[in-house]
């Protein structure tokens, strides 16, 4: 272990030590961690994007003049003015602009892939468990599927009958029948599980970064003890 | 007829009444000009000073002198005015009479004799301006009377409403009234400044012995024995007649009176004689203060209304001035606050919740240590993989040399140890197969994490691409059909070349980019994800819906891939450990709900005998 190793541990240390402090409540010493990774992380990020994007994709074909790489390298460099206006208060209206663009190509694709990439994938998985065609490749009824996908239609309709008659009960303030009560009932279930799952696996995750942390703690701490 | 027509003094030809001149001769009728009893005007013509405001200042001095004259005579009364008011109107001053010309005696005669020489018109208009302003001054007075009396009763009440320490005498320290030290709290400076109005004139002491007077007899009248109200003579009669108040009253009676006579005798009297001889002795050491508060002409006004009846009621208008005082600087203090920044909120903090997550944290950390430093490392167990897992384990074992896989890095440096120890032993295992991998990101932090997953995994460094544009970057990547787009880095083929596109994830959003916007223009066992636990729920719909090659989310199952893979030689987690931190948890969330249990029980126990 050298002496920048040595100096890049004590900083480390000090930097985990000043994070557990959160354990007393917000303080100086937590803040100061944060605003010190979140510094560095935008830093290195703008460096990032200065060397990785900028240079290579927006400088190097406005030094092409006359190509079509220059041509179209133009139209970038026009948002980036566009949007760089913004930093005077005056010239804020400049990058509706780009930002528009940004915006909408954005909705855009997240408008056309979401329909494809997860909603109907997902929706036809269910309605295809029930499908004649599934059952007579399978050469019977195979109870262990058709039975799995009924829980699955049921955790679906229970969850989106909590969702809607509580919306519902909350805007008229209306008493609801049984069955509908009792099938939200079932949602909130559905939805209580998830959340569990879920927040088992942040937790799994957070205690493993946490451990993960303590180890190499110790094994600094032998390395300097053991030279 | 004839008696109606006037002679020309020229022709003594007869001519109308109205006629100027004369129709015979032409020349003027002078008699038209000439004033009565008067039977030449050339000495006003001669007068060289005369003129016109002359005449009309005269005539006004007449008015004037009428006017005293029958005010003078409204005071005396009628019948005197009716004796002596002939002469007194006819006769002007002797004095004046020598001065006066003698043609302006004349012009003031005839103005006595003809009521008014402004004219009849003039009068009834001026006498109805004078009762309409009359009306006017007498509302405003009646307004703003009221409006002192409205502040002054506010003020009275306020002060009776608030605490006030034991009244001692109203007299203190060196005989300085109460009033007056309540001058001096407010306005130091004008104390400094006008030394002198402190001590008491003599001209000013001779009315209070008035109200010493005025004082004495009324408790003459009311049967009780004489007080004396300076302190000198105050403590001269205690001392000549202790005995004889023990006897007769009880002790606190005297101090009682002694403190009524004391304020009786600081207070103007009421009675009309003593309003009219006492002086008021607050006016000169309020002005300093009233002035100052731009309250001069109201406190004036407050004055000439009506003076404090007590020094209580002094009392209540110096602390109404004090707080108009306060009032004016917190108005002041606004506008000087006007365009400033609002402070930040300070947010409430519960007190003691600190406290619980403190114990709490450092009791899960010195298990964790304990188990780190203490407990050896069990050999992990034979487990079987969950299906998402095998499906990924048989989708890598497809692979052969020389195929390639597109390895791409989206987890930040918090989830690294994680996602290093699933990674790990998967690219370890790829490696020694002979497969090509190519490492692309979309996250900054990637290009650094990818290098210490290299060493991890114990590999060749590979260079990274950084795939810019989120979403957008992955969609221009998909449909990227000779791979020679310049949104894609270089090296990267077309996405459909790949023999299976591992995704090290720890956030839903990423994997969603990548199934959305890349997965349908993929086969359907072309993506595969290794993920932190956090995802595990969220991927499993995925892989039912047959989006995904296989997905392993989570260090146990992580373990379990890499048994299968024959790579337990890359160090891992420590599962003692983990183990250790999730039974923590556990018991932590058996206790807050025992303790939510209890609390609700507890709440419930006393609505219960109500009911």
């Amino acid at each position: 272990m050298n002496a920048m190793d040595i100096v890049l541990g004590i900083i480390g240390i000090a930097l985990s030590v000043m994070i557990f402090s959160y354990l007393l409540g917000d303080n100086f010493f937590f803040r100061v961690a944060l605003y010190i990774l979140v510094g560095v992380s935008s830093g290195y990020a703008a460096a990032v994007l200065l060397t990785k994007v900028i240079l290579p994709r927006l400088i190097e074909p406005l030094k092409q003049s006359g190509t079509d790489a220059f041509w179209l390298a133009l139209v970038p460099l026009v948002l980036c003015l566009l949007l760089s206006l913004m930093l005077i208060p005056r010239l804020v209206k400049a990058g509706t602009l780009p930002l528009a663009f940004l915006a909408g190509a954005g909705a855009a694709v997240a408008i056309a892939g979401i329909p494809r990439g997860t909603l109907a994938p997902q929706l036809l998985s269910i309605v295809n468990r029930f499908s004649p065609e599934l059952l007579r490749e399978n050469a019977g009824a195979d109870w262990g599927g058709i039975l799995e996908a009924l829980f699955i239609l049921l955790g679906v309709v229970s969850v989106l009958f909590y969702f809607h008659h509580r919306l519902s009960r909350k805007s008229a303030g209306a008493q609801r029948p049984p069955l509908v009560e009792g099938i939200s009932s079932v949602g909130q279930l559905f939805l209580g599980i998830t959340l569990g799952m879920l927040f088992v696996g942040f937790y799994s995750a957070a205690l493993t970064a946490l451990i993960a942390r303590m180890v190499w703690l110790k094994e600094f701490i032998l390395a300097l003890l053991t030279g | 007829m004839s008696a109606e027509l006037i002679l020309c003094p020229h022709c003594g030809k007869e001519n109308l009444p109205q006629a100027t001149r004369c129709v015979y001769c032409g020349e003027d009728l002078e008699e038209l000009f000439r004033i009565e009893g008067v039977e030449d005007n050339t000495a006003l013509q001669d007068e060289p000073g005369i003129s016109t405001a002359d005449l009309v200042e005269a005539l006004r001095q007449a008015d004037s002198q009428k006017d005293e004259k029958t005010g003078a005579a409204d005071r005396n009364g009628q019948n005197e005015a009716a004796d002596s008011g002939g002469e007194t109107e006819s006769e002007p001053p002797a004095g004046e009479d020598e001065q006066t010309p003698e043609w302006l005696a004349r012009i003031r005669k005839r103005a006595q004799q003809e009521e008014d020489a402004a004219g009849e018109l003039t009068r009834k208009g001026s006498s109805l301006d004078t009762a309409r302003s009359e009306d006017h001054q007498g509302r405003v007075d009646e307004e703003f009377a009221s409006w002192i009396a409205r502040i002054r009763e506010n003020a009275r009440r306020e002060n009776l409403l608030t605490p006030k320490p034991a009244a001692d005498s109203a007299e203190s320290e060196g005989g300085v009234p109460e009033w007056l030290r309540k001058v001096r709290e407010l306005q130091p400076e004008a104390e400094e400044e006008e030394p002198l109005a402190e001590e008491p004139a003599p001209e000013e002491a001779e009315p209070k012995e008035g109200q010493n007077d005025a004082a004495e007899q009324v408790r003459a009248e009311e049967g009780e024995p004489n007080k004396e109200t300076s302190p000198d003579e105050d403590t001269g009669e205690s001392e000549s007649a202790p005995e004889e108040a023990l006897e007769t009253e009880p002790e606190p009676e005297p101090v009682r009176e002694h403190e009524e006579a004391a304020e009786e005798a600081q207070t103007p009297a009421e009675t009309p004689e003593a309003e009219e001889s006492a002086p008021a002795p607050k006016t000169p050491e309020l002005e300093p203060v009233l002035e100052e508060l731009g309250l001069a002409a109201a406190s004036a006004a407050v004055e000439l209304e009506e003076k404090p009846a007590s020094s209580a009621e002094l009392g209540a208008d110096l602390l109404l001035l004090r707080r108009q005082k306060e009032n004016a600087q917190i108005l002041m203090n606004l506008i000087g606050e006007e365009g400033r920044g609002l402070p930040p909120a300070k947010t409430q903090r519960v007190s003691g919740r600190g406290w619980y997550r403190f114990i709490l944290g450092i009791f899960l950390l010195l298990v964790l240590a304990a188990v780190l430093v203490f407990v050896p490392e069990a050999k992990p167990g034979q487990v079987e993989n969950p299906a998402p897992a095998a499906a990924l384990k048989e989708a890598l074992g497809r692979l052969a040399s020389g195929d390639k896989v597109l390895v791409v890095l989206e987890y930040q440096a918090a989830d690294s140890a994680e996602l290093e120890q699933i990674t790990a032993p998967v690219l370890k295992a790829l490696q020694t197969r002979g497969v090509e991998m190519q490492f692309l990101t979309t996250h900054p932090n990637g290009l650094w994490l990818a290098d210490a997953l290299m060493r991890k995994a114990d590999i060749p460094a590979h260079e990274t691409g950084f795939l810019a544009g989120g979403k957008l970057g992955v969609l221009a990547a998909a449909l990227n059909p000779d791979g020679e787009s310049a949104l894609v880095p270089a090296g990267v083929e077309k996405l459909e070349n790949y023999a299976l596109i591992l995704l090290l994830e720890d956030s839903q959003m990423d994997i969603q980019n990548w199934i959305e916007q890349a997965g349908p223009w993929l086969s359907a066992d072309k993506i595969g994800v290794l993920a932190s636990s956090q995802n595990a729920a969220l991927l499993l719909p995925y892989y039912d819906a047959g989006q995904l090659a296989g997905f392993a989310a989570g260090t146990t199952e992580g373990r379990v891939l890499a048994q299968a893979l024959d790579r337990t030689d890359l160090p891992s987690a420590p599962s003692r450990a983990f183990q250790a931190g999730l039974l923590v948890m556990i018991a932590v969330i058996l206790l807050g709900v025992l303790s939510k249990v209890e609390a609700d029980s507890g709440a419930r126990r006393p609505k219960e005998p109500e009911a």
